[in-house]
């Protein structure tokens, strides 16, 4: 080898060894996950001993790095029940109350912050067109005049884009009609945001932050325990709360009575008798994604 | 150990299973009462050291904060209260109604909110869906002297997104 | 140890030895893209410790350039198919000796493809849950699946025939032939399936077109064989491998006919979303007009359709394209013109408006720039590599000896 040659190739050693040096100082920043958590199974795999041992660790370790003692339950859905949730938009009045209180119920991160549900404020003269919507209202008291406040959610939809689209069965539609999300599978390629239709799907660009006295303590496996850094969550209809019988943490706060929610198969239900007597309407019904969540005026 | 999906292109989405019963789902749903709401009730306490003065005139002495923005312009507290009764409300022809069930006068011209109201569609119902409910009386969003819902303000507005410049 | 093993550790040895011997510019070029990629893997290390909160994506905008790069890559590597089918389909000659060159460059940039969906993903520790295949719905896991197979299948022939000129023996073409055949195919499945990516989200009006497959052939069709054509004049000056003029003439040949049919399928999705005016086609406006006073992308989509134009234009006229310099830029502005209509006309677009209407404008950050930038110089770190080793070979300069 010529001199020169040499010399170059002095130069490219260094460059490397300059990286490599680099690469290792920079590795010790990183967070990485535990063993238990690199090799946990997919939820449909796990075991009831399985499941104990997990929501044992998780719940200690929320402990350990918050001081909070949490309960993590995984309610099965109930047989026979199909959940749907309707919304009166001649009432709704852009509160954003069911906003914070998902917020609250869910530990939804405030910086950055994740928002289960936006509302959107529209023009009243022409329909529901939602390009020229504004979810960032703000400062005048609510409702402003001819406007109307149209808030949007994971619709929980029957035929949902987003389960087609994840390439390892990290999200799938439950018995119960709830899509639900398996954090600890989910990969983070946010093909799911891609394919959602109505922006319901969220990713955590950094790792959630949520103050140790904003914690809800009543936590499901598949709704709202501590998520991290690099996977997608969205609204659970709060199965945690649900499948146990109780209302969703929107609905409570709804200040108008605006949110409406039930059990399809239960002919008493509110929701059916929504479904019976009101002319509701879905959003983005040529998409065929068959929603749950129905919109009416009176 | 390759888990074939379940949902694959052109199979027919899941629908209402209906071939299950349904569970014991909707009890009871009971209207949260007013009177113990009402911080004067009951209005005999003082109404009877009183004589009921029916000419209709701007109330100077007590219940000053009462103006009524109610609908027409054509009467005023004694369209719904009662002179010799104060602590019952009565309806058009006469038939008297207590605090409580005040939804029953509300209903009386607003015939089709208090039919969505007792179908549970109008309002807020909380409690249980798979169990008892309970239900709100008109007065308890709408004050009967102004009923207009309240204006108003609204939670923080969402956070831009990051890369969006802040003004 | 059977004879193919030893000849192979041979044929391992003897190619590292090409690798590690080169003049002055060999290394200084190596050096280059060594730096970059430095800079890219502690920007990557970066973002693994911050999470993705260090790209400029957010839920409005999901992908980014990673996944923009992705998308124009697999193009590339389907469009290596291009000098295998006038090669092995038609009998072409002329084509037949630079065919492994274009299959390396196939290896190569399927390897920035997995690198750049690597850098994407949030929990790149994860990649194992792919055993729990979403098999056939997910166009994902489809992509995965194909591009690993191109993968193995470009792997195979190229080793196998490079190989075989090493050990001095003719290649049985029972070897190879039925693979290279299979390549073909896969080839345009590779780009189809990525096509369905995009086009099966309904969510999406921008792609949800049935021409948007057509699209993607067409342009990674005019853009990879435009690559090709610079790759192989480079190899024939620096490399002194035989490249023949009938071999570029016949490439030039493909990219005129791919460009014109590429800039003819633009121009029809532009009347068909434009002339109803239906709601549609909102991401079209703001891609080519600007929206609502957003109008970042309009000078980039504008400079690319200037610079396909420029080269159709270019390949179909012999004045110009017997120029060598001409066509090297008509070639440079289809490579670099197809890039910025995947990236900017496509993939960005198609997230303007949000679902819900909002208008959020997307560059790529420091670190974006710095990984994206550090997995192009892997990607051609790897393919000099490869080049490296296999051309000596191929010009019979390097054999394996027949040592006792």
């Amino acid at each position: 080898m010529s001199e020169q040659e040499q010399g170059s190739r002095r130069v490219f050693l260094k460059v490397l060894g300059l990286g490599a040096a680099t690469a290792a100082a920079s590795a010790c920043g990183s967070s990485a996950p535990t063993s238990e958590e690199f090799f946990r199974q997919h939820y449909k795999k796990l075991t009831p001993e399985d499941k104990k041992r997990i929501f044992a660790k998780i719940e200690a370790e929320t402990l350990a790095k918050t001081g909070v003692r949490t309960h993590i339950d995984d309610p099965p859905p109930i047989e026979g029940v199909e959940f749907a949730y309707a919304l009166n938009l001649s009432v709704c009045n852009g509160s954003r109350r069911c906003v914070e209180a998902c917020a609250r119920e869910n530990n939804l991160p405030d910086d950055p912050e994740i928002r289960y549900i936006r509302v959107l404020e529209i023009d009243m003269d022409g329909g529901v067109h939602l390009d020229d919507s504004n979810a960032y209202y703000d400062g005048e008291k609510v409702p402003e005049k001819k406007k109307f406040y149209l808030p949007v959610q994971c619709q929980q939809c029957d035929n949902p884009p987003c389960v087609k689209a994840c390439p390892v069965q990290a999200t799938w539609k439950e018995p119960d009609g709830i899509v639900v999300i398996d954090y600890s599978w989910c990969i983070g390629c946010r093909f799911c945001v891609v394919a959602c239709p109505y922006f319901a799907r969220h990713f955590n660009f950094e790792a959630p932050n949520v103050p140790p006295e904003r914690i809800n303590p009543n936590q499901g496996y598949l709704s709202n325990r501590p998520r991290f850094k690099g996977v997608v969550e969205k609204c659970t209809f709060c199965l945690h709360r649900t499948r146990k019988g109780r209302m969703p943490a929107c609905l409570e706060a709804c200040p108008t009575g605006a949110r409406k929610f039930g059990n399809l198969n239960d002919p008493n239900s509110d929701i059916r008798k929504i479904l019976e007597t009101k002319r509701v309407y879905i959003l983005k019904e040529e998409l065929a994604t068959l929603p749950r969540f129905y919109y009416y005026f009176e | 150990m390759i888990a074939l999906s379940s949902c694959s292109i052109g199979d027919e989405p899941a629908r209402l299973h209906t071939d299950h019963p349904p569970p014991a789902a909707s009890g009871e749903v009971s209207v949260a009462p007013r009177e113990p709401l009402l911080p004067t009730y009951p209005c005999s306490r003082c109404h009877d050291a009183r004589t009921p003065d029916p000419r209709e005139r701007t109330l100077a002495a007590f219940h000053t904060q009462k103006i009524l923005h109610h609908g027409t312009q054509k009467g005023w507290c004694y369209r719904c209260h009662t002179p010799d009764d104060v602590d019952h409300l009565h309806l058009a022809d006469g038939t008297k109604v207590s605090f409580d069930e005040a939804y029953e006068l509300c209903g009386s011209c607003h015939g089709d909110k208090l039919r969505d109201w007792k179908a549970n569609q109008h309002g807020l119902t909380t409690g249980f869906w798979l169990g008892d409910r309970v239900r709100r009386s008109c007065p308890a969003c709408h004050d009967p002297h102004d009923p207009h819902f309240p204006l108003m303000t609204p939670e923080h507005a969402p956070q831009l997104p990051r890369t969006v410049p802040h003004e | 140890m059977s004879s193919a093993t030893l000849d192979f550790s041979r044929f391992v040895r003897a190619t590292a030895r090409s690798m590690l011997r080169g003049s002055r510019a060999y290394w200084l070029w190596l050096a280059f893209l060594g730096a970059w990629i430095v800079l890219g893997v502690v920007a990557y290390l970066h973002q693994l410790n911050v999470g993705l909160f260090a790209t400029n994506m957010v839920d409005q905008v999901p992908w980014g350039a990673y996944i923009a790069n992705f998308t124009y890559l697999v193009g590339m590597a389907a469009a290596a198919v291009m000098l295998v089918i006038p090669a092995y389909v038609y009998d072409d000659h002329a084509l037949h000796d630079v065919v492994v060159l274009g299959e390396l460059l196939a290896v190569a940039v399927l390897m920035m493809c997995l690198m750049f969906v690597m850098v994407d993903i949030g929990r790149p520790d994860r990649v194992w849950h792919f055993i729990r295949f979403n098999w056939p719905s997910s166009m994902l896991t489809w992509d995965v699946i194909v591009l690993n197979g191109y993968l193995a299948l470009n792997a195979w022939i190229t080793t196998y025939l490079v190989f075989t000129k090493f050990r001095g023996r003719t290649p049985d073409r029972k070897k190879y032939v039925p693979f290279v055949f299979v390549a073909i195919v896969w080839a345009v499945s590779i780009h189809t399936v990525t096509a369905f990516l995009y086009g099966g989200m309904g969510a999406r009006a921008h792609w949800s077109t049935a021409i948007l497959a057509p699209r993607f052939l067409a342009s990674a069709f005019a853009a990879g064989p435009s690559l090709m054509i610079i790759a192989l004049g480079e190899i024939r000056d620096r490399m002194g491998f035989p490249v023949k003029d009938a071999a570029l003439n016949r490439l030039r040949q493909i990219v005129a006919v791919t460009m014109l049919i590429n800039l003819f399928f633009f121009f029809s999705e532009i009347f068909t979303e434009l002339y109803s005016f239906k709601e549609h086609a909102t991401s079209m406006r703001y891609m080519l007009f600007g929206l609502r006073g957003h109008a970042k992308l309009v000078p980039y989509i504008w400079s690319a359709v200037a610079l396909d134009v420029f080269a159709a234009l270019v390949f179909v006229s012999k004045p110009l394209y017997s120029r060598p310099k001409v066509l090297r830029a008509a070639c440079a502005a289809a490579v670099l013109g197809v890039w910025v209509e995947k990236g900017m006309g496509l993939v960005i677009p198609g997230f303007v408006p949000s679902p819900l209407g909002e208008i959020v404008d997307y560059t790529p950050s420091f670190t974006e720039f710095c990984v994206s930038a550090a997995i192009w110089a892997a990607g051609a770190l790897v393919y000099t590599l490869l080049l490296k080793a296999a051309v000596p070979i191929e010009l019979g300069e390097v054999r394996m000896e027949k040592a006792s």
